[in-house]
C-alpha cells in the first residue's frame, strides 16, 4: 500500500506541470489525445486525426522543453532541430512511399525556418532597417543548411539509379569522382544471373510438364522467332527500369531427337566494358522416353569486343 | 538494408571547393575593395554559398527533366567515371557555367549590400573613395576597385585554381 502510494506520489511529481503554462502541459494534452486514439476503435479517420493532434503537441512539448537549459550549446539552442525532426517524422509517415524520401531532404530547411522565427520572436518582433535577421553570419546559416538539403536531394537520386539499375552493382565504382561503393565489385551482383536462371527453370519446367513433341514444337517456335522465351521471363521478374537494358537471345540448333539451345543474357546499360558483358548458359535437350530431359553447362561470363571499333 | 553507394567524394569535393573559394576571394575583397577581413569573408562565403546552392537548385531541376537515353549517359559519368570526348557542346556548357556563377556572385554581393548595409553604406560612398583617389592612388588601380571587376578577377583566379585541384585529383 504505501509502495503504491509512493509510486503515485512520484508520477505526479513527474507528470503533472506546477503552473499552467509550462511544458508538461502539451505533453499531457498529447497523452490524452494519444490514449482516445487507442480507444477509437471502429472510425478509422477520426483515430487518425486524434493521433494527428497528440504528435502535434507532442511536438509542441518537446520543442517548449528543448528551448531550456539543457539543451543550449552556446548561444543556441537545439530545439528547431529537434522540432523540425518531429515534424519530419509527421511527414515521412503520412507520405507515400516513393516521396518519403522528400521528408528527409526537407528537415535541414524546416529546421532552419524554425530557427529564423525563433530569432525573430526573441528579438521582440521589431522590423528595424538593419534586423538581426539578416546579418550575414545567419544567412550564411540558412544558405549553409539549403546546400545540406540540395546534397541529401542528391544522395537520393543516386539511391533511386541503384533501385531502378540494380545491375550496375556489378561495376566497378572506383573511377567515380562522386560515389564511393561498400560493397566489392562483382559480377555475381549483376540481376543477369537471375535472368538466365529463370531461363533455364523455364526450360526444365516445360520438359517435366509437357511431352516431348509438344517440348519440340516450341523450341522450333522459339528458334522460329514466333515465340520469344524474353516475354515469359519479364513476367517472372520484377519490374525496373533496367529491363528494357538486358538483350536476350536463345540460339537453338537442332540435331538427331537433341535441341542444343544457348541462354544469352547481355547488357547494353551503364558499363565499364565497352560493348557490354555477356552472360550465356549452354543446354542440351534430348529426348529421353516421351519426356525431355535438359543437361546445362555451368554459367559462362563473357565480354563483347566489338569488331568494328578500334580500341 | 544500408545503402551501398554513397555520395561521399562528392560531399567533400563540394566542401573543398566551397572553403577555396571563399578563402581566395576573401582575399581579393579585402585587398582590393579595402574592407575589414571578416567582412570580406562573410561576404565571399554568402554569395559562393548562393551561387552553389542554385547550381544545385538548376542541376536538380534538370535532372528531373531528362530522357531516359539521357539519364543512362549522366549515370554512366556519375557513377561509373565515363567520359564523353571534349566535344563543343561541352566547352560551351562549361563557359555558360563560369558566366552564370559570375552572375550570380555579382548580382548577389549588390543584394547582400543592399539587404545588410543599405542606406548606411549610400551616405559613407561618395566621400571616402573622393579623397583616396585624390591622395596617392594611381589611375589604374581605382579602375580595378569597382566592385563588378573586382568579383569577376575573384571568380576567374578561384575557378583557375579549383580546375587545378580537380586536375590534380583526377590523377
Amino acid at each position: 500500500m504505501k509502495n503504491l502510494i509512493k509510486i503515485n506520489v512520484t508520477l505526479q511529481r513527474l507528470l503533472l506541470p506546477p503552473k499552467l503554462i509550462h511544458w508538461k502541459t502539451p505533453i499531457l494534452v498529447s497523452l490524452f489525445f494519444f490514449m482516445l486514439s487507442v480507444l477509437e476503435r471502429e472510425n478509422e479517420a477520426l483515430k487518425n486525426t486524434l493521433a494527428d493532434c497528440s504528435w502535434l503537441f507532442l511536438t509542441i512539448g518537446i520543442s517548449w522543453r528543448t528551448s531550456q537549459e539543457p539543451f543550449i550549446v552556446g548561444e543556441v539552442s537545439l530545439s528547431p532541430w529537434v522540432t523540425g525532426a518531429l515534424i519530419c517524422v509527421f511527414l515521412w509517415e503520412n507520405l507515400t512511399s516513393d516521396r518519403q524520401s522528400l521528408a528527409v531532404i526537407f528537415w535541414p530547411l524546416i529546421s532552419v525556418c524554425l530557427a529564423v522565427i525563433m530569432e525573430f520572436i526573441r528579438s521582440g518582433a521589431k522590423l528595424q532597417t538593419t534586423p538581426p535577421l539578416v546579418r550575414p553570419m545567419f544567412l550564411v546559416i540558412i544558405l549553409l543548411h539549403a546546400l545540406i538539403s540540395c546534397l541529401l536531394a542528391f544522395h537520393f537520386i543516386i539511391q533511386g539509379w541503384m533501385a531502378a539499375y540494380p545491375s550496375l552493382l556489378a561495376e566497378d565504382f572506383s573511377k567515380s569522382g562522386f560515389v564511393v561503393s561498400f560493397r566489392k565489385q562483382s559480377l555475381t551482383n549483376s540481376r543477369g544471373i537471375a535472368i538466365v536462371k529463370i531461363m533455364e527453370e523455364q526450360l526444365r519446367i516445360k520438359t517435366q510438364t509437357q511431352s516431348w513433341e509438344e517440348v519440340a514444337a516450341w523450341l522450333i517456335a522459339v528458334s522460329r522467332k514466333q515465340v520469344f522465351m524474353r516475354d515469359e521471363m519479364l513476367k517472372k521478374l520484377a519490374p525496373v527500369a533496367e529491363n528494357s537494358r538486358w538483350d536476350i537471345k536463345t540460339p537453338i540448333i537442332q540435331g538427331q531427337s537433341l535441341y542444343k539451345i544457348e541462354l544469352l543474357a547481355r547488357w547494353l546499360g551503364p558499363t565499364t566494358q565497352p560493348g557490354g558483358y555477356i552472360l550465356s548458359k549452354y543446354c542440351e535437350v534430348a529426348k529421353v522416353g516421351n519426356r525431355g530431359s535438359v543437361k546445362c553447362n555451368p554459367l559462362k561470363i563473357s565480354y563483347f569486343k566489338s569488331k568494328n571499333r578500334a580500341n | 538494408m544500408l545503402p551501398t553507394v554513397l555520395p561521399l567524394r562528392a560531399i567533400l569535393s563540394q566542401l573543398l571547393i566551397l572553403w577555396l573559394s571563399i578563402a581566395i576571394e576573401s582575399w581579393f575583397f579585402q585587398k582590393l575593395l579595402k574592407i575589414t577581413p571578416k567582412t570580406s569573408v562573410e561576404d565571399a562565403a554568402v554569395i559562393n554559398l548562393f551561387s552553389t546552392c542554385i547550381g544545385w537548385l538548376i542541376f536538380l531541376i534538370w535532372e528531373g527533366l531528362l530522357p531516359q537515353e539521357k539519364i543512362e549517359q549522366l549515370m554512366g559519368y556519375i557513377l561509373l567515371g565515363q567520359w564523353q570526348p571534349i566535344s563543343p557542346l561541352l566547352i560551351f556548357a562549361a563557359f555558360l557555367i563560369y558566366s552564370i556563377s559570375f552572375l550570380l556572385k555579382w548580382k548577389g554581393l549588390e543584394l547582400l549590400e543592399f539587404l545588410v548595409r543599405g542606406n548606411q553604406k549610400k551616405s559613407l560612398e561618395p566621400v571616402l573613395p573622393e579623397i583616396f583617389n585624390l591622395a596617392r592612388r594611381p589611375k589604374k588601380f581605382s579602375q580595378l576597385s569597382t566592385k563588378p571587376t573586382v568579383v569577376l578577377i575573384a571568380h576567374t583566379c578561384s575557378h583557375c585554381i579549383i580546375l587545378l585541384v580537380l586536375y590534380l585529383e583526377s590523377q
